[in-house]
């Protein structure tokens, strides 16, 4: 019998219970949250498109130097072997 | 983007208690429940756009708060299992937070009582849980738990049933232990 009253008092104990109500700042925390999570995915694109770019470039120069680097070589090294001819 | 705002503040302003109570009667623990509450809303900002309205937005906060809450208890249980050998500190702490919670809603003559309840609702099983917690603290119907849990409505009802006999159970094994305090 006690331990029945027992049981059903613990039972019973959470009726009529009032909503607990988070902190107010909690709102400002979450929109933080949000803010610090769109900026990462943000900067994260533009480091990327940043990388990318750089290869490219770096890629193009390469090219660029490569193509025309031929003649002129030639051309310097002909000039320097003129100039070293200090005794005719 | 700042209608976008608008609503996000709208439905935070409909659905924050909810969460945040549901939150504390799993985890049993004020800053968690805070914790899961954050959690829970970030998610509902991400996954605004996939949201499938053949559900209620209620029925889908429902849902994203418990699988937060039971991800969490889940997390701290392995990071109890995995610090057994580590700092007993915190071990402790933890068994004696949970077991020492008061809700901040409950009327100070039944706290004792609701501590002991709250406590041997960690001894039922997941959904045993989920299905009292919803029915007997939320108020929710059973049709709208079923709603809630993916199930049929006889389902809830014997998970209801399963869990009551299941906590007198464990509390007629509590009443010595208690009766000689």
């Amino acid at each position: 019998m006690e331990k029945e009253r027992f049981v059903n008092e613990i039972l019973n104990s959470v009726e009529n219970t009032t909503k607990a109500i988070p902190r107010e700042a909690l709102f400002q925390k979450i929109e933080h949250r949000i803010q610090e999570r769109f900026v990462s995915g943000k900067t994260l694109w533009l480091v990327a498109a940043s990388i990318v770019i750089l290869i490219t470039l770096n890629i193009f120069f390469l090219n660029e130097n490569l193509h025309s680097n031929t003649p002129e070589t030639a051309h310097l090294e002909y000039t320097i072997h003129n100039n070293n001819q200090l005794y005719r | 983007m700042a209608d976008n705002a608008t609503l996000f503040q709208n439905i935070y302003n409909q659905y924050n208690v909810l969460v945040y109570n549901v939150a504390l009667h799993y985890i049993q623990n004020v800053e968690d429940a805070e914790e899961i509450t954050q959690d829970v809303f970030i998610s509902v900002y991400q996954n605004l756009d996939k949201f499938n309205s053949d559900s209620s937005l209620k029925t889908w906060i429902y849902r994203i708060t418990i699988n937060k809450s039971l991800d969490f208890i889940k997390y701290k249980k392995s990071a109890k299992r995995f610090f057994i050998f580590g700092k007993k500190s915190e071990n402790e702490y933890e068994i004696q937070n949970i077991s020492t919670f008061e809700h901040p809603g409950i009327a100070i003559e039944n706290k004792e009582n609701a501590q002991i309840l709250f406590q041997t609702l960690n001894e039922l099983t997941e959904n045993q849980k989920t299905a009292f917690i919803l029915s007997k603290l939320d108020g929710l119907s059973n049709p709208e738990i079923a709603e809630i849990m993916n199930t049929s409505v006889s389902s809830i009802e014997s998970l209801i049933f399963r869990a009551k006999t299941t906590l007198k159970e464990k509390l007629s094994n509590k009443f010595e232990s208690y009766r000689k305090k």
